[in-house]
């Protein structure tokens, strides 16, 4: 009996008397011996580039599963302070990204790992080749792949991916492609020796269309996600040798054509957005200019948005309407004027109705 | 529907005064001077600068010009009718008060020209005169104002409305 008692190895005084005092001391070295024993196992957590990998010992649950999607989380029992989510966890070869706040009990501290399942790559605005590996889910199931309307049919699909939290992740901008395509690596199996340039492979290309970056910070740590849309393959979407090493990669977004449409504004100019009761009217001015800013010539549609539009005296002249009231009980009151043409962005200003003092 | 409040007539009254003033070309011209060449907007400021709708206090204005300052009261206050009396001050600074600019059908000095200027707009023009109250604007009282630096008169106008 006295023997079982003292199997335990502590370096703690075990004297004292009070339950809490043996907890506290320990509670930790129970683990630590358990995780010496054949439960526990080695893995690496890597930071989110993999250049730092620290070894440690874990205990790793939920290995033994029945289930598709279950077979691909673990639940990670760890020495309390081992690790935060956003790290990955080497374990049995693979890469596993934590996710969910890690949170201890006194004795050991859990996390929740997601299998990684794509080396995502991507050029960052420097022009860097960023790698992360990423859990990608499918976030459209049972769609069968295609969208379309009357006459044509485009790709449709959209994936959930989990990527670590740092500053490259939260840094992608809108509308950055990605190639996500396990076809990839046969694609350069196959590739003859020397090859620098390969865009002749059809390619399964995403765009990221939602970043959510807060709803998984957890102030110290976290991880991140993001909502990647089926798109269609460019042109240039290929395999390029850069430095000697093979990365797939989208087309850099061409800025003068890609989702860019030629911004045409147009405004309205005055003194003040001030009709003064009884007063001579007040001139509203239609300026249009194009993409680079040269005032161009175009036939305003003006409108005004109000119950009492009746009630006041509108007069236009060229590029210009004069707006004058003559009505006490309207003093204090507003209207919204706006201005429009076609292919231009609607301008909108408020007017009020004053008494000149 | 909502009872009128009885001292909303003397924001009204001021509303309607001070935008009658402004459409006299006359009363623009003696009090700004000449405004060739300014936008609308200047002029409504400068404007703005030379017409109060508060009464003078000495030594706040040093300004050689002309200004107009009014107020409304409401002196009597029966029961189903009140009496509103406007009290404006037409004055000029006396460095500018005597001269030889003539102006046809007004007489006297700068003050007094002003003063037949603002009764020509408020009095004499018959839209103007009845925008107030139920009855007309009539020119009760006209009184000197001799001051410091300024010069002018005091001129009283009532009108009776309901309350």
């Amino acid at each position: 009996m006295a023997q079982d008692w003292y199997l335990m190895n502590t370096d703690h005084d075990t004297v004292s008397g009070f339950e809490s005092d043996d907890f506290d001391a320990l509670a930790s070295d129970a683990f630590s011996e358990a995780l010496a024993s054949s439960l526990g196992t080695n893995v690496e957590v890597c930071n989110y580039d993999l250049t730092q990998r620290v070894k440690a010992r874990v205990i790793v649950q939920g290995n033994v599963q029945d289930t598709k999607l279950n077979s691909i989380t673990r639940r990670i029992l760890a020495p309390i302070g081992t690790f935060e989510a956003g790290q990955y966890v080497y374990y049995k070869d693979r890469y596993w990204l934590i996710v969910g706040l890690v949170d201890d009990n006194g004795m050991y501290e859990k996390a929740v790992l997601v299998l990684c399942n794509y080396l995502l790559t991507w050029k960052n605005s420097n022009g860097d080749i960023i790698q992360r590996w990423i859990s990608a889910s499918s976030a459209s199931q049972y769609n069968n792949g295609e969208t379309s309307d009357r006459y044509m049919f485009v790709r449709s699909d959209q994936l959930m991916i989990l990527t670590p939290c740092d500053d490259e992740c939260l840094l992608i901008p809108h509308k950055q492609r990605f190639i996500i395509d396990m076809r990839c690596k046969i694609y350069e199996k196959n590739f003859p020796n020397g090859t620098t340039v390969d865009t002749s492979k059809q390619l399964i290309t995403y765009e990221l269309t939602r970043m959510d970056n807060v709803i998984y910070n957890y102030q110290d740590s976290g991880h991140s996600e993001f909502m990647a849309y089926q798109d269609e393959q460019h042109e240039k979407d290929g395999y390029y040798v850069i430095d000697g090493t093979g990365y797939w990669l989208c087309e850099e977004p061409d800025e003068e054509t890609d989702d860019k449409i030629p911004v045409l504004s147009c405004s309205i100019e005055c003194d003040e957005p001030i009709i003064y009761n009884s007063l001579e009217p007040s001139v509203f001015t239609a300026r249009f200019s194009d993409s680079e800013g040269n005032v161009t010539n175009v036939t305003p549609q003006w409108d005004i948005n109000c119950e009492f539009v009746d009630s006041l005296d509108i007069e236009y002249v060229e590029n210009s309407i004069c707006i004058s009231v003559n009505n006490r009980k309207l003093i204090n009151k507003s209207f919204e004027l706006s201005l429009c043409a076609d292919g231009y962005d609607e301008a909108k200003i408020t007017v009020q109705i004053k008494a000149f003092m | 529907m909502a009872k009128s409040k009885t001292t909303a007539d003397r924001g009204k009254f001021k509303n309607e005064i001070h935008t009658a003033l402004y459409k006299s070309t006359n009363i623009k011209n003696l009090l700004l001077g000449d405004t060739a060449g300014k936008s609308t907007n200047d002029i409504r400021k400068l404007f703005r600068e030379h017409v109060k709708s508060h009464l003078f206090i000495d030594d706040t204005i040093t300004a050689t010009e002309s200004f107009i300052f009014y107020d409304v009261i409401l002196p009597v206050l029966r029961s189903n009718v009140k009496t509103c009396k406007v009290v404006l001050y037409a004055i000029c600074h006396r460095d500018i008060l005597d001269g030889d600019e003539y102006i046809e059908g007004y007489y006297g000095n700068r003050a007094d020209v002003l003063s037949q200027m603002i009764e020509d707009c408020l009095i004499n023009d018959e839209e103007t005169a009845n925008s107030f109250g139920i009855g007309k604007l009539s020119l009760d009282s006209v009184d000197i104002f001799n001051d410091k630096r300024f010069y002018g008169v005091i001129m009283t106008f009532d009108v009776p409305n309901f309350r």
